[in-house]
């Protein structure tokens, strides 16, 4: 029971961090209709940042942690205006090869930088164990919840009562339809891509405190995948659920796999399975919108 | 060919002067389109399908780019000054707004943030909730379906919708594109009863590109009949409606494309 009790929490934490990854595809992908490949990318790179802000100057991890919300607003800004605004108009797929190109250059400049090797993050949460009756659980994990947690809170109100939120929802909901209304696309899909940034980094500096940090880490943008299609792409209560589900799913066939097959590393399959499965009954994803055809 | 006006005493609002337009640099739809509209007129524009009517009004809301298509000769004049190809965001802050064919409504939406969402360019965000009573009181189907998703209004509600979305930007011409498009006989006379009202109280000038000559003529002051992107005629709407070349287009002319 205590074993599972540990998997079962340990995938709520991690699916948490699926989830802001998640919101991150979800946003750019509502906003601008481009699955973004280069989401594990950012959210490593954010990771790096953080990580050489607190080792080369000292400073505390919260002041990292800020100097990287600032330092991923400004790459996402310089991506928006570099490369995808330049492609405005150009067919869906060639943009979505153009994030994928992002990702390859944000790849190799951090192998370029700090190298290939494992970096272990300085403790900044305590990782002693927390007594929560039934089960003891890291410190570390309960930080990295609730931190998701208040991000997704905050960006949830940001969408639901704010002007610019109302106009991101109004722009993927008909994008001609805001731009006869005077709505600059342009710095709609900027905005976009901040959040998406923004959620990334911190998503990429939580995963780090809990596993350490190497350039693999950018394969949390494919392990994230499952919960973005489960969710449906374009929905992002489904994303934050979704992520959550493929993070337990994650442990608990990983946990149960490795004792049953003596095979580790079968976690990180096991959501593609579901998400075969799943796809197949509901092919727009659990939460996806049928498109309302109504006339 | 230049725009013959009406003797009277109000400035010129807009005036467009051998407009030609191309989509995606080759298909020639507009082949110099000359109109002026005077502040508070209410001008129809007919024709068949492909005659350039809706590609007129992307023209002057700057809705055309996003289509592709780029005005190649020609300008669009504004209280005098040259608008030509300017965004939709600046036409909407100068006060030209134009409600789409189609009924774009935002369908993920409630019908109140529809309406919020008209306001969008506006500074004077205190006023908001005062002018979605205003809009309403035009539309009063709309009040009980305010927190209902737009997508599932029906066309008509959808369609006054996207008018009173229209309205709350507080525009000073308002461009209208086919309000009566897919709509039962019933509900085409109900919404041309409200465009008629919305101009008398809101003292709006108002452009409307519609098929149904006979509706359009009942409302306006003055109308065009557009043919091959060309203006074909224009006159007062008891002369077109008895014009044998009017019945000539819409009944035995050539249909373009």
């Amino acid at each position: 029971m205590d074993y599972f009790l540990g998997l079962l929490i340990n995938g709520i934490v991690v699916g948490s961090i699926y989830s802001m990854i998640a919101l991150g595809f979800v946003l750019i992908y509502k906003a601008t209709e481009v699955v973004n490949f280069a989401q594990g990318e950012l959210l490593m790179i954010g990771a790096y940042i953080c990580l050489e802000v607190i080792v080369t100057t000292g400073m505390p991890f919260l002041a990292g942690f800020f100097t990287t919300l600032v330092f991923m607003t400004l790459l996402a800004l310089a991506i928006e205006k570099l490369v995808l605004r330049r492609m405005m108009g150009a067919p869906v797929m060639s943009v979505v090869m153009a994030t994928i190109g992002i990702g390859i250059v944000l790849r190799s400049v951090v192998l370029l930088v700090w190298g290939a090797t494992n970096r272990p993050f300085p403790t900044v949460f305590p990782r002693e164990g927390l007594d929560l009756g039934v089960v003891t659980v890291s410190q570390v994990y309960l930080y990295a919840f609730f931190l998701c947690l208040t991000f997704m809170v905050i960006f949830g109100a940001f969408f639901q009562y704010t002007r610019w939120g109302l106009t991101m929802r109004a722009v993927s909901s008909s994008r001609k339809a805001a731009e006869s209304l005077g709505v600059p696309l342009v710095r709609v899909f900027a905005l976009a891509w901040v959040i998406s940034a923004i959620v990334s980094g911190v998503g990429g500096i939580l995963a780090a405190n809990i596993s350490g940090l190497t350039p693999d880490l950018s394969a949390y943008g494919v392990r994230v995948f499952p919960a973005v299609i489960l969710g449906g792409l374009d929905s992002i209560i489904g994303a934050t659920i979704s992520g959550v589900i493929i993070g337990v799913l994650e442990n608990l066939s990983g946990g149960y796999l490795r004792n049953l097959t003596g095979l580790s590393g079968l976690g990180p399959v096991a959501p593609f399975f579901v998400l075969i499965l799943i796809l197949w009954v509901r092919p727009t994803g659990l939460f996806g919108r049928k498109e309302i055809d109504k006339l | 060919m230049t725009a013959e006006l009406p003797e009277q005493s109000t400035p010129l609002l807009l005036e467009v002067e051998g407009l030609h337009v191309a989509y995606n640099r080759v298909v020639r739809v507009l082949h110099g389109v000359s109109l002026a509209i005077r502040e508070g007129e209410f001008v129809g524009v007919l024709g068949a399908n492909g005659a350039g009517k809706s590609t007129l009004l992307k023209s002057i809301s700057g809705m055309l780019k996003s289509e592709g298509g780029a005005v190649t000769d020609g300008s669009v004049l504004l209280r005098g000054n040259d608008v030509t190809g300017a965004a939709a965001r600046q036409m909407v802050r100068e006060g030209v707004l134009q409600v789409m064919e189609g009924r774009y409504v935002f369908p993920d939406l409630t019908v109140e943030e529809n309406l919020r969402m008209g306001a969008f360019s506006r500074s004077d965000t205190r006023t908001i909730r005062k002018d979605i009573e205003r809009v309403l009181g035009y539309f009063p189907r709309l009040v009980e379906r305010l927190k209902l998703k737009a997508g599932y209004l029906s066309g008509g509600e959808q369609q006054m919708l996207a008018i009173g979305r229209g309205l709350m930007a507080r525009p000073k011409l308002l461009l209208l594109d086919e309000p009566s498009m897919g709509l039962s006989p019933l509900l085409v006379k109900e919404v041309f009863r409200i465009v008629r009202e919305i101009r008398e109280n809101e003292g709006l000038t108002i452009l409307l590109v519609e098929q149904n000559a006979k509706q359009a003529l009942a409302v306006a002051d003055r109308a065009l009949v557009m043919e091959n992107g060309r203006v074909a005629l224009e006159g007062a709407p008891a002369d077109l409606e008895k014009s044998a070349e009017l019945q000539e287009l819409y009944l035995g002319g050539p249909r373009t494309g």
